[in-house]
């Protein structure tokens, strides 16, 4: 049975739609409701209950989308410039071992 | 054998609000009291909890804790209980048969008729009204702070507070709001809890309990009370909904506003009873229950709030009972699950995903959120909210903004 994993989404503002186009990787953004932009990072379930700890206002959505919400908007900044440096979405696990690395 | 189905629950609205002068509360035993006991005084005295007259006594709260029924019979899930400290009890010399003076804000508020001192297993309170004992959850977490003993007795209101704006638009006591409905004919009115701010999910969810109930109108009753960081300020909640009715999402005959003071339990199936019991007060017919009503993480199944009401008596207000509303990209609008067969392209949303949207500085799509209800949340954030449409530090220090107890000289 596969771990279940919870994305983190990235809403893309015009700001982060100008890294996304720079970097050339419009291919890593999906269209969800009605046109909205948003990258998913998909986070483990350790990953998920590292994050919520370290960031008490962020929420996991459980009943409804079973994502990653209200994380502050420069950590998903920090996701999203990670995504481009590594052309790959999953870089939930790094930016929690540079966080750690920092301390 | 009493009769559930009474609408007002019990048969009549409590009134218990008694401008008095200063002279005659003079000599009273004078106990503080907190935004929350303030918000529950006002409760009790204008008819929301009728038929409670005041904070409950043992026998109420043992009959509400085990079978969810007053010791009278009546259907009410929630205890409303006055707490103090063994040592407050005896430092002030209070004593059954005595009367308390509850100050907030520094003035005379209200009368607490002792009746009854009694203590109660605050670990039963919990395990029965919530289904868990685990702190975590923050109707348990607030069991768990009551001090030691609890005052049982009724609740008068001496000196009215004022509703300050923008909150004195909304406010409505029970026979305020039934009259309301009554000049403008409305007979069936379903009504819609809320702690959030409303996104097309919200929106089709009355619309569709309005279809359902074949209702006059809806009446929107957002649930104002103590906040947590991250929550929207109150004043985005209650003026949000009312921009959908002034933007023509809703028609000004089928469509109102107003606030109920109140701190949410996230008790799930029994904070849904206690909603119905407090609308059917207001002069709702219909009460509408969407997914995970009054719940929080995943203490209670989604339908627990659906399925609670085919245990009880009727209660005299129906609850409409939905499902989930979804964006469908194929349908390409918003959809409901019953209807809509698509649902493995279906886009599930949540008032979390929208803040999420909102708090990364994206306007969201009008079909999800519409965007007079976006400005009008930005204006609010600058208005009231310190810049922010989220609860804040800042947010959460400023003195009650509902309102003011008016000055009186003991």
């Amino acid at each position: 049975m596969s771990e279940e994993v919870y994305p983190i989404n990235i809403w893309i503002n015009e700001e982060r739609f100008e890294k996304v186009r720079v970097a050339g990787l419009a291919e890593l953004t999906k269209d969800v409701l009605a046109g909205l932009k948003v990258i998913q990072v998909p986070a483990s379930v350790a990953e998920k209950d590292a994050l919520l700890s370290k960031f008490p206002k962020a929420k996991c959505d459980t009943a409804t989308t079973k994502t990653i919400e209200l994380l502050p908007r420069e950590v998903k900044d920090q996701l999203l410039d990670l995504a481009l440096e590594q052309r790959n979405v999953n870089v939930a696990g790094l930016f929690l071992e540079k966080l750690e690395a920092k301390k | 054998m009493v009769d559930n189905a009474l609408s007002p629950h019990g048969g009549k609205i409590v009134e218990r609000v008694v401008p008095t002068p200063a002279e005659k509360l003079r000599g009273l035993t004078q106990v503080p009291i907190r935004g929350p006991q303030a918000r529950e005084c006002l409760g009790i005295a204008y008819g929301f909890f009728s038929p409670l007259e005041g904070f409950l006594t043992a026998a109420d709260v043992d009959s509400v804790v085990k079978n969810m029924t007053l010791a009278s019979g009546y259907v009410w899930s929630i205890p409303l209980v006055f707490d103090l400290s063994e040592g407050q009890i005896k430092e002030m010399g209070i004593k059954e048969g005595g009367k308390l003076l509850l100050t907030y804000q520094d003035q005379p508020f209200a009368t607490l008729d002792v009746e009854e001192i009694f203590s109660y297993d605050k670990e039963l309170m919990a395990k029965n009204v919530y289904g868990t004992t685990d702190p975590k959850h923050p109707g348990v977490k607030r069991t768990q702070a009551y001090q030691d003993k609890f005052v049982g007795g009724k609740v008068t209101i001496v000196n009215p507070p004022v509703i300050n704006p923008p909150f004195d638009g909304f406010w409505f006591p029970p026979k305020a709001q039934r009259e309301l409905f009554a000049q403008r004919g409305w007979k069936k009115v379903v009504a819609h809890q809320t702690r959030n701010v409303p996104h097309a999910g919200h929106e089709w969810l009355m619309k569709g309990a309005w279809f359902a109930a074949n209702a006059d109108a809806i009446l929107v009753n957002p649930v104002i009370g103590e906040k947590r960081p991250g929550d929207y300020i109150d004043e985005a909640i209650l003026l949000s909904h009312d921009i959908l009715r002034k933007a023509g999402y809703f028609r000004e005959d089928i469509h109102t506003t107003s606030l109920l003071l109140w701190d949410m339990r996230y008790a799930g199936p029994r904070e849904a009873v206690f909603h119905a019991i407090v609308r059917k007060n207001l002069g709702c017919t219909h009460h509408m229950f969407g997914r995970d009503h009054a719940g929080v993480g995943t203490y209670y199944d989604t339908y627990a709030a659906h399925r609670i009401f085919n245990e009880l008596p009727d209660l005299g207000i129906y609850p409409v009972k939905t499902l989930e509303w979804w964006y469908c990209p194929v349908c390409a609008g918003i959809a409901y699950e019953e209807q809509c067969a698509h649902k493995q392209e279906a886009q599930r949303f949540s008032g979390s995903l929208i803040r999420s949207i909102i708090e990364d500085g994206v306007k969201p799509p009008r079909l999800i959120f519409r965007p007079e209800v976006f400005d009008l949340v930005m204006e609010s954030a600058e208005k009231y909210g310190h810049g922010s449409p989220f609860v804040n530090e800042a947010y959460l220090k400023r003195p009650d903004p509902v309102m003011t107890i008016p000055a009186m000289q003991l």
